[in-house]
C-alpha cells in the first residue's frame, strides 16, 4: 500500500468529500533553533549558542529523520530543508490542498527531552509566541496547541496561564510518554490550568519517559516501536480513566492523537468488564468506562492502518460515530486512502468525521 | 542422589477428550516447595526469602492472592492443593486436559532482585513439584516449565531437565514482562530449543519488575494493570516478527494467556501499516507482520470479551478468524483467579457449534499435540 | 405461591449468608442487620454462588481520594468477578435496571405457628398462608424460622 500523498490529496478529487473539513492534526517544524531567538533573551541565545543546543534526543528518537513515516515523499522540500516548516509550504500542501475550514497545529518539537528546567521553559515560551507570530495571526483557519515544559510541573501551569487565553490556542501537548502516568494527582496543578482555561489536552505522539516505552525494555526496531507505541497509549487513557480525572474534571476534554482508533473498542470492552469487580478500589470511577470514554475523549483518523475500510467501519461502528475526527496528520506517512475510507463508512458518519465532531469537540 | 522413576506418562482413557484448560494455575503454597530444594537454598530462603518483587499491582487486588473467594483450601493457599483443584475444575467441569502454568514460577522466581542461582533452584522446585505431587494425582494434568527466563542457558538446562522426565511438560513459561521485548537476540537459546523439541511457549502476564509496568512509570491501582495485560503480548509479538525470530524458526508457536483476542485483528493491521511505511527494516522479512499470526500466535479465552451490545461479539470473533485464526483461540479457566471463566458459561451460546468445538478441544489439542479422541498425552 | 421453611434464623447471623436447597434450585439466606432477605444463589453472570461471597458495605465516592463508605452491609460480592448486589432488591450496582441477581421473597414465622400448622392436614385450613413445606425436620416452637415463598 502506498504512503504518498495520493491518499489523502485525492480527499477533494472530483467524486470525492465535498463537505467541510476541520483538520484536527497538522504538525508544523521549526525550521532551526535561530528561528526561536526572536523570541527570547540575548542571554539565552548566547547560552544556546555555546551549548550547541539542537534537535532534541526525543525528536530524533520519535521522528527519525528519513524514517519512512516521518514525511510523505511529495511533501520533502527539494531543497533539502525540514518538511512543514512554513505557512506557504503548509498552505499549499496541506491547508489549501483538501481545502480546510480550520485546521490544529501541533508544534511537536522535543522540549520533553529538555531537562533543564529553565532552558525547557524558555524554549516552551518561545515555541509558543513563534506559532502565535508566524501561524496563527496570519491565517484565520488556524488554531494551535500550546506546549509546555514536561519536568516541572509548576513551569506548565505557568505557560498555560501566560498564552492560554489567546484566542488560537485550543489545546494543551501533552506527550504520551511523560514521567508519570497521566492519571497521578501530581498532574492536578496542570489539569487545573487546562481546565480553568477551557483547552483541550491533546494527547500526541513522542514524549520522554523515566524508563523504556514498553513493559518489556526497549524495542529493537523502529517499525516494531513504532506499533508498540499503541501500548503506550492504552495505558496513559487506562490510568487517565482509573485515577478519577474525568470526574474531578467533569469538562475535562482529552483528544487523543497520531494513533488512530482501530484499538480503542477492545480496550473498552476490557475496561468496562473488569471495572464491574474492580470498582470498590476506584469508586470515583462511577459510571461505565466507555461512558465516560464518549463524554471526554475523542480519537483521529490517522493513521488508517492496513484494515480494509469495511472493517474500520466497524471499528468505527462499536467506538461511536462521534467519537473519532478526522486528522491529516501531515506531513506524515501512512497506508490508506481516505476515499475508501469515507465509502466504507454510513453517509451519517462523514459529515461527523470530517468537520462536525471536531467542530463540536474544539468549539470551532 | 536416587532417582524414582515414576511413571507419569499420561496413561490411556476410554473417553474422548472434549474440554481442555489451558491455563490453569498450579500456586505453591509456603511449604509446598521445601521437600524439592537443596538444604543451601532452604536457609537461604528462610533468611532471606524471595527477594524478586512481584509488581506492586497485584496489591491491592480485588480478593487476597487475588483469586476467587471460594477456591480456598483447607491449607489456606489458593492452587496450592492438587485434590483441592482438581474437584474444582477437573471433576467439576468434566476437564480432560488442564495446563498447569505456575504463576510464581513466572512471576517471583525468575528473579530479577535475588541471587540467580535461588532462582533456578527455585524453578527446579517448582517443576518437581508438579511432576511429584500433580502429575502423580491425577492423568489430567499437563504443565508448562518454570525457567529462569532471564538467563536463558540455564532455562535451557532446565528445558531438557523436564522433557526428559515427563512428556507431561508440554510448553515454557515466560513473563508478558521481560527485561528485553521477547524477540531479543537475547533469547536466542530459548528459542532453539523450543524448536527443537517442538515446545510452545506461553505468554503469561506478570512480571518480576524488571521494567515498569507501563511506558510512563508504574501505575497506582490494580485495575490499570489487570486491564492492560494485552500489552506485553503486544509487545512481544511486534518484536518477534520485527526481529526476524519467525522467519528464522518457522516452527515457533506462542500462546498468550490472559491477553484477550480482540485486539490481536486490529494489531495485526497496525503491524501492517507499519512495514508498508518502514520499508528499509520491513523489506528484510519474508512476510507481512498479519501473515504470520495464524502459523505462530495463539491466544486464550479467558477474561471473556464482554462487549457493550453482545451481537459485537460474534462479530468481533469473525474479524479474528477472517485473519485466519479461528484454529488459534483456545479455552482457558485462569483457576483459581478471582477472574475465572467458567466453561458452562462464559463462552456466549451464540458462536457457532464449530467455533466453540474448535476453542474447547481441537484448537488446543492440535497445538499441544495431544490426541483428541482416544488416549490422551503426547 | 408456596412457602418452604428452609432455615432457623439462628442458622444465619448478622451479616453471613447461608445455602439451602430447594427443589433441586440454591438460594441465599441473607441477614441484613437482622432482616432476612433471599436471593437465587446464583450470580447473573457466570452462575457462581453468592453465599460463598462476602457481604459488605457499600463504597461511593464523587471524586478521587474522597470515600463514602455506607455503614451497614447491604451488599453481596459475587465470590469470582466482584460484582456487588444488593441484597434486598437483587440489583447490582453498576446496573441496576437489567443486570440483576433473582431476589425471592422470604418471611419470619414464629416456630410455634408453624408446628401446630404442619400437624394438621392442609385441607382442614391452615392457621396461616399456606400452604408450607418444611425443609427442616422438626421444628421447635420457640425457635424462629425462615420461609421462602417460591412459586411452586
Amino acid at each position: 500500500m502506498s504512503v504518498s500523498a495520493q491518499g489523502l490529496t485525492a480527499l477533494r478529487a472530483p467524486g470525492g468529500w465535498a463537505g467541510p473539513v476541520i483538520d484536527v492534526d497538522v504538525h508544523v517544524h521549526v525550521p532551526s533553533i535561530r528561528t526561536l531567538f526572536p523570541y527570547m533573551q540575548q542571554g539565552w541565545r548566547d547560552f544556546i549558542i555555546e551549548r550547541a543546543v539542537g534537535t532534541p534526543p526525543s525528536f530524533a528518537t520519535v521522528y527519525p529523520q528519513n524514517a519512512g513515516n516521518v514525511v510523505r515523499p511529495e511533501w520533502r522540500p527539494g531543497d533539502g530543508g525540514l518538511a512543514a516548516s512554513s505557512l506557504e509550504l503548509v498552505r499549499e500542501q496541506a491547508l489549501d490542498a483538501w481545502a480546510v475550514e480550520r485546521a490544529i497545529l501541533n508544534c511537536y518539537w522535543g522540549l520533553d527531552s529538555v531537562r533543564h528546567p529553565d532552558l525547557a521553559a524558555v524554549i516552551a515560551r518561545a515555541i509558543n509566541d513563534w506559532l502565535i507570530d508566524e501561524w496563527l495571526d496570519r491565517d484565520d483557519r488556524l488554531r494551535a496547541s500550546l506546549v509546555v515544559p514536561a519536568h516541572t510541573f509548576a513551569d506548565a501551569v505557568a505557560e498555560i496561564e501566560r498564552v492560554g487565553s489567546h484566542p488560537g490556542f485550543v489545546q494543551v501537548m501533552m506527550p504520551v510518554r511523560a514521567m508519570q502516568t497521566y492519571g497521578r494527582r501530581n498532574w492536578w496543578p496542570v489539569y487545573d490550568a487546562i481546565v480553568a482555561h477551557d483547552l483541550v489536552m491533546g494527547m500526541t505522539w513522542g514524549g520522554t519517559s523515566e524508563g523504556p516505552p514498553t513493559p518489556s525494555g526497549w524495542p529493537s526496531y523502529y517499525a516494531e516501536e513504532w506499533a508498540g507505541e499503541q501500548g503506550v497509549f492504552m495505558s496513559q487513557l487506562t490510568s487517565m480513566l482509573a485515577e478519577g480525572v474525568f470526574q474531578r474534571y467533569p469538562t475535562f476534554r482529552l483528544a487523543v492523537l497520531d494513533i488512530g482508533f482501530n484499538w480503542v473498542p477492545s480496550l473498552m470492552w476490557r475496561l468496562n468488564k473488569e471495572w464491574k469487580g474492580l470498582r470498590r478500589t476506584i469508586p470515583w470511577v462511577n459510571e461505565l468506562p466507555s461512558q465516560i470514554f464518549r463524554d471526554h475523549i475523542r480519537f483521529t483518523t490517522a493513521p488508517l492502518d492496513a484494515a480494509p475500510p469495511s472493517e474500520s467501519a466497524r471499528f468505527l461502528k462499536w467506538l461511536g460515530e462521534e467519537m473519532v475526527m478526522f486528522a491529516s496528520d501531515y506531513p506524515h506517512a501512512y497506508p490508506g486512502d481516505y476515499g475508501r475510507f469515507l465509502d466504507a463508512l454510513p453517509e451519517s458518519a462523514r459529515p461527523k468525521i470530517m468537520a462536525q465532531n471536531a467542530r463540536a469537540f474544539y468549539r470551532l | 542422589m536416587t532417582t524414582v522413576a515414576l511413571d507419569t506418562s499420561a496413561p490411556a482413557t476410554r473417553q474422548a477428550v472434549t474440554l481442555i484448560d489451558v491455563d490453569c494455575h498450579n500456586i505453591p503454597g509456603p511449604r509446598s516447595l521445601l521437600p524439592y530444594l537443596e538444604p543451601r537454598w532452604l536457609e537461604y530462603l528462610e533468611h532471606y526469602g524471595v527477594r524478586s518483587r512481584h509488581e506492586a499491582d497485584i496489591q491491592p487486588a480485588l480478593r487476597p492472592m487475588a483469586c476467587r473467594a471460594d477456591s480456598i483450601p483447607p491449607s489456606g493457599f489458593p492452587g496450592s492443593d492438587p485434590r483441592f483443584s482438581q474437584a474444582q475444575t477437573l471433576d467439576e467441569y468434566g476437564i480432560d486436559i488442564s495446563v498447569l502454568n505456575n504463576i510464581l514460577g513466572q512471576i517471583n522466581f525468575p528473579g530479577g532482585n535475588q541471587p540467580v542461582p535461588f532462582s533456578a533452584a527455585l524453578q527446579r522446585a517448582n517443576n518437581d513439584w508438579a511432576m511429584y505431587e500433580w502429575f502423580t494425582s491425577d492423568p489430567r494434568w499437563r504443565s508448562s516449565i518454570c525457567v529462569t527466563f532471564e538467563e536463558p542457558d540455564l532455562a535451557v538446562q532446565e528445558i531438557v531437565r523436564c522433557t526428559d522426565m515427563s512428556d507431561r511438560f508440554v510448553s515454557i513459561l515466560i513473563s508478558t514482562r521481560t527485561q528485553k521485548p521477547f524477540g531479543n537476540p537475547k533469547y536466542e537459546p530459548l528459542f532453539e530449543v523450543a524448536s527443537q523439541l517442538g515446545l510452545p511457549i506461553t505468554f503469561h502476564p506478570g512480571g518480576t519488575a524488571m521494567n515498569n509496568s507501563t511506558g510512563s512509570g508504574m501505575p497506582s491501582y490494580y485495575f490499570e494493570n489487570h486491564s492492560t495485560y494485552p500489552l506485553g503480548t503486544l509487545t512481544a509479538i511486534a518484536s518477534l516478527i520485527f526481529e526476524g525470530v519467525l522467519d528464522r524458526w518457522p516452527g515457533l508457536r506462542f500462546v498468550a494467556i490472559e491477553a484477550g483476542w480482540s485486539w490481536a485483528a486490529p494489531f495485526a493491521w497496525r503491524l501492517d501499516a507499519a512495514a508498508d511505511t518502514e520499508v528499509v527494516e520491513a523489506s528484510r522479512l519474508q512476510r507481512k507482520p498479519s501473515e504470520y499470526f495464524a502459523d505462530h500466535f495463539w491466544f486464550t479465552t479467558q477474561p471473556i470479551e464482554e462487549p457493550e451490545d453482545p451481537a459485537w461479539f460474534v462479530e468481533a470473533y469473525d474479524q479474528f478468524a477472517g485473519l485466519g485464526l479461528a484454529g488459534n483461540l483456545m479455552y482457558s479457566s485462569d483457576y483459581p483467579h478471582w477472574d475465572f471463566d467458567s466453561p458452562r458459561t462464559a463462552i456466549p451460546k451464540a458462536l457457532p457449534d464449530t467455533a466453540r468445538q474448535g476453542l474447547f478441544c481441537d484448537n488446543a489439542a492440535r497445538f499441544y499435540g495431544f490426541r483428541a479422541t482416544g488416549t490422551d498425552g503426547r | 405461591m408456596k412457602n418452604y421453611v428452609v432455615a432457623r434464623t439462628e442458622d444465619v447471623p448478622v451479616g453471613s449468608s447461608i445455602r439451602v436447597e430447594v427443589n433441586g434450585r440454591s438460594y441465599g439466606i441473607f441477614n441484613v442487620g437482622g432482616t432476612f432477605h433471599a436471593l437465587l444463589d446464583r450470580c447473573p453472570h457466570q452462575g457462581a454462588a453468592l453465599t460463598r461471597g462476602a457481604c459488605i458495605a457499600s463504597i461511593e465516592s464523587d471524586t478521587p481520594g474522597e470515600y463514602r463508605f455506607g455503614t451497614s452491609r447491604t451488599l453481596v460480592m459475587c465470590p469470582w468477578h466482584g460484582w456487588e448486589f444488593d441484597i434486598e432488591t437483587g440489583q447490582s450496582w453498576f446496573d441496576a435496571a437489567r443486570t440483576r441477581a433473582l431476589s425471592v421473597d422470604v418471611n419470619v414465622e414464629h416456630g410455634e405457628d408453624l408446628a401446630a400448622w404442619l400437624h394438621e392436614s392442609p385441607q382442614t385450613g391452615a392457621r396461616l398462608p399456606g400452604p408450607y413445606v418444611a425443609e427442616v425436620h422438626e421444628v421447635h416452637r420457640e425457635d424462629d424460622y425462615i420461609v421462602l415463598v417460591l412459586p411452586r
